[in-house]
C-alpha cells in the first residue's frame, strides 16, 4: 500500500491511499457517525449523516464514499460539520417513533448514541409522525418494525451483495419508503440472523432474543461458534447462566462480519446433558459430581491393563492432550482419537511441507478459480459458501463436484457450476483441464472424501502438474476434528482396532469423552451396538444419548459455548474459546489425580 | 486524663436560681402554644406535597398497566429492589410489551424516587403509603397486582397480617 500524506482536523497524518474516511477515523479514535456505511458492504451514501468537510471542495462530502489521497485537508469537526449532522439527526427523527423503551435495541442502538452525541436534543416537528406497520414477521428469524427504520439500506445491500438473492427491496418514494420483501415471499436462506446485527435502529430485531433481555444486562464475551469446524468468530452475550444470545463479531481470516443462522440459532448448548448419574444395582442413580467422579475414578483404577481413552471433536486441544496422557497411564494400545483418520492426516502434512493451505479467507479475492470437491459447504460450512459466493459476485469461477449437490436456494450459489459427478470420475474426466485452466486455483476437499478412501493425497499431484499456484483448503467435519488430528500426529491407527477389541469383549471399560457419535464414528451405528455391550462405560458427552442409558456412570459435560480452552478450525487457526468468567462449572477433569498420582479425595474441586 | 475544669463560676452561676427560672420559663411558655404531637395511628400525619412513600404502578386509561417493561427503573434502582420480567401482550396491536411479572422488595425500598425519575412512561410514580411494617419478609415483596391495587386496603391488611 502506498503512504500519503494528509491533514485530518488540522494534524498531519501519513496513512494508506484508498481508504474510506470512516475507516481512517475510526483508526485515529475519533470516528465519523454514520448509519449507511458497514465495512463489510462498503459505501452507500444515503444517510448523509457522515458529511465532513475537504479543503477545496465547496460543499460538504460523505466521508463514507470518499477515499484518502494525497494533500487532502479533511475537516470532520467544524461548525459547518456540526450543525450538520444535528439536521440529518433531525430529518431522520421526524418519522422514528421514539419506542426505545419496548424496542430490543435499546441500549446498543446507533441511532440513540448518534442522537445523544451529536443531535439536536429537540424536534421541531409538529405534524403527526407517519404511521406505518409494526412487529411484521418477515421471516423465521426476522421481525420488522417499518416505523423504526431509518432506510440507510444496509439490509437490502447485505441481501443482494452477500447473500445474492435480493429478496429485500424499497418500496415508494419520499417518506412513504419502506423495506420491503416482494409480493407474497419471505425472508429465506440460513443468514437472516445478520440482518439484526446490521440494523443500525430496532427495525429488524431477531425474534429469538425478542423481549429477553436488555443489552445492559447481558455479559459479552467474545468466543467462537460452536457448530461446525469453521468457528466463526462470535460474541456469546450471557444472561446469568443462560446464554441469551450470539452475535457476529468481525474477523477477516473467517468470517468476515457474518454469522449463519445455524450457528446462531442452533446452539449446541441447547441439548441438554444428562447430569452426573451412577449406576447402582443396575438402576442410574443421580449424584452430585464428586461421588461420580470418585466412582470413575475407582472404576479406571481397578480395571488398569483392560481399560480404553476414547475423545471425539468436541474436546479442546488442552482436554485432548490431559486424556492422552491417561490414555498412556493406562497402557492402553489404542489411538484415543475417535475419527482422526490417516489419510486426511497425510493430507495435511502435504499441505503443511509445502505451505499449500490457505488459512485466510481474506486471501480469497486473489484466486482466479476454486474447485470444490464433496459435499456443498452451503451445508456443512455455511459462512464458507457465503464467503466463496462474495467473492464468486467479484469473478471467483466456482466449481463444485460432488454426487449430492445440495438444494440451490435461489440466487444463492447460481453463480457456481455445479457438477453432479463424482468427484473421482470428474478428475479423471474433465477435472484436469479445469485445473489447468486457472493461474491462482483454490481446491477445497471435503474430509469425507478422504476418510472413506475415494480420494487420496495424490490428488495433489494434478494440483502440482499445472502451471500457476495453488492453495488448498481442507473441509473437516466434527467442531475440532483438526485438534483431534494434531493430538494424533503420524499415528498408524483409524480406531479399527479399538473398535475389534469391544466388539471381540478384550476391553472392560471404555472413557468416552466429548465424542459426537455421528462425525466421529465411521460406522456410527456398530460403534453404538459395540459401545452398549461393553462392560462398563464412562461417558461424558453432550452428544450419545442412546449411551448415556448403557453407561456406568455419566458425567456432565459442559455445552461447547461455555468451554474454555482452544480448537483449531477448518482453516488450521487456533482458535480461542471463552466462557463466562463466573459460570458455574459442572464438569471438570476429574481424571487429574491419577496422572499427578494424588489421592482422588484431593481431586474433588479441581475445575476443569 | 487530665481534665481542666472551669471551678470559679460567676455569682449568677452559683445562686442557680435564675438558670432554674429561665428553664420553667420555657416550658410554661410551650404550655399555651398548639399540640404538635399527634397520638398515632388514630390521628394521621398531613403529608407535604411530593413525598415519597412506597412505589406504586399506574393504571393506564385503557385498563392496563402503563408500564412497557423497559426495565430502566430496574437499572436504577440503588437497592435493587425492583424485578422485572419482560412479557408480550397478546393483543400486539394495542400494546407490544408489558411487564409479565413486576415484583418490587418493600424491604429493600430505601424511597428514593429513582425510578419514578426513570420512567419514560409515568409509569411508576411515588404513593403517599409509608406504613409498610408486617411480620413476615414475604409480604414486603409486591408483586404487579398488589402495586398496581388499592394500597389503602393494603396497608389496613398489613397491619393484620401475622394476628
Ligand atoms: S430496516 Fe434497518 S437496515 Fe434496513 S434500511 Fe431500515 S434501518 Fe436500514
Ligand atoms: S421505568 Fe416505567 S415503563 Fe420502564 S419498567 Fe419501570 S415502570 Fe415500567
Ligand atoms: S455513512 Fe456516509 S452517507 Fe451514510
Amino acid at each position: 500500500m502506498e503512504l500519503i500524506k494528509m491533514t485530518y482536523n488540522g494534524v498531519e497524518i501519513e496513512t494508506e491511499a484508498g481508504k474510506p474516511l470512516i475507516d481512517l477515523s475510526r483508526e485515529l479514535g475519533e470516528e465519523i457517525p454514520h448509519f449507511c456505511y458497514h465495512p463489510g458492504l462498503g459505501p452507500e451514501g444515503s444517510c448523509r449523516l457522515c458529511l465532513v468537510e475537504v479543503a477545496k471542495i465547496p460543499k460538504l462530502v460523505p466521508a463514507c464514499t470518499l477515499t484518502t489521497s494525497a494533500g487532502m485537508e479533511v475537516i470532520a469537526n467544524s461548525e459547518k460539520v456540526i450543525k450538520a449532522r444535528k439536521g440529518v439527526l433531525e430529518f431522520l427523527l421526524i418519522n422514528h417513533p421514539l419506542d426505545c423503551p419496548i424496542c430490543d435495541k435499546g441500549g446498543e442502538c446507533p441511532l440513540q448514541d448518534n442522537t445523544r452525541l451529536h443531535g439536536p436534543g429537540h424536534s421541531r416537528m409538529e405534524d403527526d409522525k407517519n404511521l406505518n406497520f409494526k412487529h411484521r414477521i418477515i421471516g423465521e428469524r426476522i421481525i420488522h418494525d417499518a416505523e423504526r427504520c431509518i432506510l440507510c439500506t444496509r439490509c437490502v445491500r447485505f441481501q443482494r451483495d452477500v447473500v445474492g438473492n435480493c429478496e429485500l427491496t424499497i418500496k415508494n418514494r419520499g417518506d412513504k419508503a419502506t423495506v420491503d420483501l416482494f409480493s407474497g415471499s419471505r425472508l429465506t436462506g440460513n443468514f437472516t440472523g445478520n440482518l439484526a446485527d446490521i440494523c443500525p435502529v430496532g427495525a429488524l430485531t431477531s425474534r429469538d432474543f425478542r423481549f429477553k433481555a436488555r443489552p445492559w444486562e447481558l455479559e459479552q464475551v467474545e468466543s467462537v461458534c460452536g457448530v461446525c469446524s469453521m468457528a466463526c468468530s462470535a460474541s456469546t452475550w450471557w444472561l446469568g447462566d443462560q446464554l441469551a444470545r450470539l452475535t457476529a463479531s468481525p474477523d477477516s481470516a473467517v468470517n468476515s462480519w457474518w454469522l449463519c443462522d445455524r450457528g446462531r440459532y442452533g446452539r449446541p448448548s441447547e441439548n441438554g446433558s444428562a447430569g452426573n448419574l451412577v449406576r447402582l444395582q443396575g438402576e442410574q442413580v443421580p449424584m452430585s459430581r464428586e461421588e461420580t467422579a470418585a466412582r470413575a475414578l475407582e472404576i479406571i483404577r481397578q480395571g488398569a491393563g483392560s481399560c480404553a481413552v476414547l475423545c471425539g471433536s468436541r474436546s479442546t486441544n488442552e482436554e485432548l492432550a490431559s486424556l492422552t496422557e491417561l490414555n498412556g497411564f493406562l497402557d492402553s494400545p489404542f489411538s484415543p482419537f475417535a475419527g482422526a483418520s490417516t489419510e486426511p492426516r497425510r493430507f495435511l502434512a502435504a499441505l503443511d511441507e509445502e505451505k499449500l493451505e490457505l488459512n485466510d479467507l481474506a486471501r480469497l479475492g486473489g484466486f482466479d478459480r476454486a474447485i470444490i470437491l464433496g459435499r456443498d459447504p452451503l451445508e456443512t460450512h455455511p459462512v464458507l459458501a457465503l464467503r466463496l459466493g462474495e467473492a464468486a459476485a467479484n469473478g471467483l469461477a466456482v466449481t463444485l463436484v460432488g454426487e449430492q449437490p445440495g438444494p440451490d436456494p435461489e440466487g444463492f450459489t447460481q453463480e457456481w457450476s455445479r457438477s453432479s459427478e463424482t468427484p473421482e470420475s470428474w478428475l479423471q474426466g474433465q477435472g484436469s483441464s479445469a485445473m489447468t485452466g486457472s493461474d491462482r486455483l483454490l481446491l477445497i476437499v471435503d474430509e469425507m472424501l478422504l476418510r472413506s478412501g475415494r480420494l487420496d493425497t495424490s490428488i495433489l499431484d494434478l494440483c502440482r502438474g499445472r502451471e500457476g499456484e495453488f492453495s488448498v483448503v481442507l473441509l473437516t467435519d466434527g467442531f475440532n476434528r483438526r485438534g483431534l488430528m494434531a493430538a494424533a500426529g503420524d499415528r498408524e491407527d483409524d480406531n479399527d482396532a479399538l473398535l475389534k477389541a469391544l466388539e471381540e469383549g478384550r476391553i472392560d471399560h471404555l472413557f468416552l469423552f466429548g465424542v459426537e457419535a455421528q462425525v466421529d464414528f465411521k460406522d456410527h451405528e456398530q460403534w453404538v451396538r459395540a459401545l452398549s455391550q461393553n462392560g462398563s462405560l464412562i461417558v461424558q458427552c453432550r452428544d450419545m444419548k442412546e449411551l448415556h442409558r448403557a453407561a456406568e456412570v455419566v458425567l456432565a459435560r459442559r455445552p461447547t459455548l461455555a468451554l474454555a480452552g482452544s480448537m483449531i478450525n477448518t482453516l488450521g487457526l487456533t482458535r480461542r474459546l471463552t466462557a463466562r468468567s463466573a459460570l458455574r462449572c459442572e464438569d471438570y477433569q476429574w481424571w487429574l489425580p491419577l496422572l499427578s498420582g494424588e489421592s482422588a479425595g484431593k481431586a474433588v474441586g479441581n475445575e476443569g | 486524663m487530665k481534665v481542666k475544669r472551669n471551678d470559679k463560676l460567676s455569682l449568677r452561676e452559683k445562686l442557680y436560681l435564675p438558670a432554674i427560672f429561665q428553664g420553667l420559663g420555657i416550658t410554661f411558655r410551650n404550655m399555651f402554644r398548639k399540640d404538635v404531637v399527634l397520638s398515632y395511628p388514630e390521628e394521621r400525619w398531613e403529608l407535604p406535597e411530593g413525598y415519597r412513600g412506597i412505589p406504586r404502578l399506574v393504571m393506564g386509561d385503557d385498563n392496563i398497566e402503563k408500564c412497557v417493561a423497559c426495565k430502566l427503573c430496574e437499572s436504577v434502582c440503588p437497592s435493587k429492589a425492583i424485578s422485572i420480567v419482560i412479557g408480550e401482550f397478546r393483543d400486539q396491536d394495542m400494546r407490544e410489551r408489558v411487564p409479565a411479572e413486576f415484583q418490587i422488595d418493600i424491604g429493600r425500598c430505601i424511597n428514593c424516587g429513582y425510578c419514578m425519575e426513570a420512567c419514560p412512561k409515568e409509569a411508576i410514580v411515588m404513593s403517599d403509603l409509608y406504613e409498610v411494617a408486617t411480620v413476615r419478609r414475604e409480604d414486603m415483596i409486591f408483586d404487579k397486582e398488589r402495586l398496581l391495587g388499592d394500597y389503602e386496603r393494603y396497608s389496613v391488611d398489613m397491619r393484620c397480617a401475622g394476628k
